[in-house]
């Protein structure tokens, strides 16, 4: 069976969900959950999965974060980008006459396929304009449509915006995001998030020069991004230069990986299986984390699994790591006990030691030692 | 609840309420059997009793009115119908741009409101009427034509009275745009506040449209309307000697096409289609 055929059945009637640079960025965000890898792949948002099993979809920012975020973005684009175009004055990375300014959307707007087929189009020709060196080249491009290529399976992202002055050789890529820029203090998730998602639009570029027929994108197409926040308590743009090395590796890691997880895929599941199925979905190997909260409508769901199998995640990421020799919450408590199996290797002993002074610790602290 | 719907209602039951102390006066009255105190009771009763169904009367009309829908916002505000608002502030503004600045510059130029909503459909019955008998109207609103490709670009309004080259939108005409649209707004402003006019929407635009133009104003400082010109006069003068020739050149390139392409540009070609994307596959 091919990789598309195969993907057909796995999505059965349901209708192919785009996950944008934001559901790749979330296979990034947990490289080794092949839930979550499989279900973008074949067309399914975490959120869908999590209605297929049965769960409250509690995925996604507030109501009032969305309409914060859709201000601000507005604020920035409108007019001709003139506020972006402003802070990118003001930082002096664009000179007065490196105003070229294009919003894909305004060629074709609305969802229909043809106007997405027109947006892909004429992100095609700005970029090859600007590959070739045309004077003509915008300097700053919202909402440029990209492919990222999947399985063999070209996936469309909107990466906020591209910019480049005329004398760089081509795009960065440009993220937008409404949170409160507070230097040193900003939530490290945030950033990490908004990175990856850049990540994912260096990606396309890098695929969209590659089918331009060029022979080395990633020197092109350099792991950099733009991060524009908000001043706190206001509605003021912030600039940030980022380089993104590592979220561009491991979008293209998770990138890379696809195909053999697709062939692990087959042999793991039954003849004819399919997504619809909730327990299809739950059959599937998961990698739940404490993070999976902030991205995945599904955490509940394998956050209660992980609980089922007392995997030692439930308590944090620390304890997850501290018991891994065990591999279970109930197999330290033995080792802490002396119960059950003795020490199966040395780390288990080192372990079951560890926790009995914690654990000796703990009562004398509380005056039951 | 209307105040003069709630006021009758208190009168009315205040009303009630004497009614039914004065009935109880005159039940005593019949019991005691004291005719003077049973017909002065009886009198103020029949005072009571009309001033209680006058109030009941205004209070059916209060209420019978309220009912009556509100009149819906009419298609035509201030004697003008929405596409000649949108062609005046087009006119004004003198560049191409899109429905929500007509919309903005509409309500803080006249306070007419008209949601830029209503300009979608606007620009396609005018296509359509346009194309049945072009010379129907003077002037049509025509969408901006893409000075790369020729084709339109919906978003941004023109009218079909200008010439080729003001409806074309090269590489960098949207900040030269900007930067035009920024002056009429001051243009706007400077005349509503000579003659006394209500201009603080007027104000607040020109101040966002002025906040995109690096230099042009200060934080919370009044607008410096000099100040603003020059600023944007010296980025006209940087930019808009490019942008012409590119336009121009674009306008050579439309002249030779037929009437209704001008108008409404070449029809959109879709290429690629062998690399159409699929979500999912």
């Amino acid at each position: 069976m091919s990789s598309a055929e195969f993907l057909a059945q796995l999505r059965g009637a349901h209708k192919a969900e785009e996950p944008g640079a934001r559901g790749i960025e979330r296979v990034a965000r947990n490289p080794d959950c092949l839930r979550l890898r499989a279900l973008t792949i074949a067309g399914f948002t975490p959120a869908s999965a999590a209605e297929i099993l049965g769960v409250q979809s509690k995925e996604g920012q507030s109501p009032f974060a969305l309409s914060m975020g859709m201000r601000f973005d507005k604020h920035l684009v409108e007019n001709g980008a003139a506020n972006l175009f402003a802070l990118y004055r003001k930082e002096g990375l664009l000179s007065v006459q490196e105003a070229k300014f294009i919003a894909i959307d305004d060629f074709a707007p609305g969802a229909s396929p043809q106007a997405l087929q027109k947006r892909l189009g004429e992100t095609r020709r700005l970029l090859d304009a600007k590959r070739r060196g045309d004077p003509n080249a915008p300097n700053i491009i919202v909402k440029p449509r990209l492919l990222v290529d999947l399985v063999g399976v070209p996936h469309a992202i909107e990466p906020d915006y591209l910019v480049a002055a005329d004398t760089d050789v081509f795009y960065r890529t440009g993220e937008l995001k409404s949170y409160p820029d507070r230097g040193g203090k900003t939530d490290p998730a945030d950033i990490r998030s908004a990175c990856r998602q850049a990540a994912v639009g260096v990606v396309g570029l890098r695929q969209a020069l590659a089918s331009l027929g060029v022979n080395d994108p990633a020197q092109i197409a350099g792991p950099a991004a733009d991060l524009v926040l908000r001043v706190t308590g206001l509605f003021m743009p912030t600039l940030s230069r980022m380089a993104i090395e590592g979220e561009v590796a491991s979008v293209e890691r998770a990138i890379s990986e696809a195909p053999t997880n697709l062939q692990e895929l087959e042999a793991m599941l039954p003849a004819n299986a399919s997504f619809e199925e909730a327990s299809t979905i739950a059959a599937l190997p998961n990698n739940y984390r404490p993070s999976c909260k902030e991205h995945c409508a599904m955490w509940e769901h394998c956050r209660a699994q992980a609980l089922d199998h007392g995997h030692p995640v439930v308590l944090g990421d620390q304890a997850a790591e501290l018991l891994a020799p065990a591999g279970s919450i109930a197999r330290g408590l033995e080792l802490m006990r002396r119960q059950g199996q003795p020490p199966r290797n040395s780390a288990e002993a080192a372990l079951g030691e560890e926790l009995r002074a914690a654990n000796d610790t703990l009562r004398r602290a509380v005056g039951d030692g | 609840m209307s105040t003069t719907e709630s006021t009758l209602k208190q009168r009315l039951q205040d009303a009630v309420t004497r009614q039914q102390a004065l009935l109880g006066d005159l039940n005593g009255a019949l019991i005691s059997g004291d005719r003077a105190k049973q017909a002065a009771t009886e009198t103020q009763l029949r005072k009571l009793q009309a001033e209680a169904q006058r109030l009941s009367d205004e209070l059916r009309y209060v209420q019978l009115e309220q009912s009556v829908s509100a009149p819906r916002a009419q298609a035509r505000l201030t004697g003008k119908a929405a596409r000649e608002i949108a062609l005046d502030a087009i006119d004004e503004i003198g560049v191409p741009v899109s429905p929500s600045t007509i919309s903005e510059f509409s309500l803080a130029s006249t306070g007419v409101a008209v949601a830029a909503t209503r300009f979608a459909s606007l620009r396609r019955d005018e296509e359509r009427a346009a194309r049945r008998d072009p010379a129907s109207r003077p002037a049509w609103v025509a969408p901006a034509l893409s000075a790369a490709r020729l084709t339109a670009l919906p978003r941004l309004f023109t009218s079909s009275a200008w010439a080729i080259e003001r409806r074309l939108v090269g590489a960098r005409s949207a900040r030269v745009n900007h930067l035009y649209t920024t002056l009429a707004f001051l243009d706007r402003f400077e005349r509503m506040r000579a003659t006394n006019t209500d201009a603080g929407a007027m104000e607040n635009l020109v101040i966002r449209y002025a906040r995109g133009v690096p230099g042009a104003t200060a934080t919370g400082a009044d607008v410096d309307g000099a100040r603003v010109r020059e600023v944007v006069k010296a980025e006209l003068e940087a930019l808009e000697p490019d942008d012409l020739n590119e336009r121009c050149e674009a306008a050579a390139r439309l002249a030779k096409r037929r009437d209704q392409e001008k108008l409404w540009g070449l029809p959109v070609v879709i290429e690629g289609g062998g690399q159409g994307e699929r979500a999912g596959g």
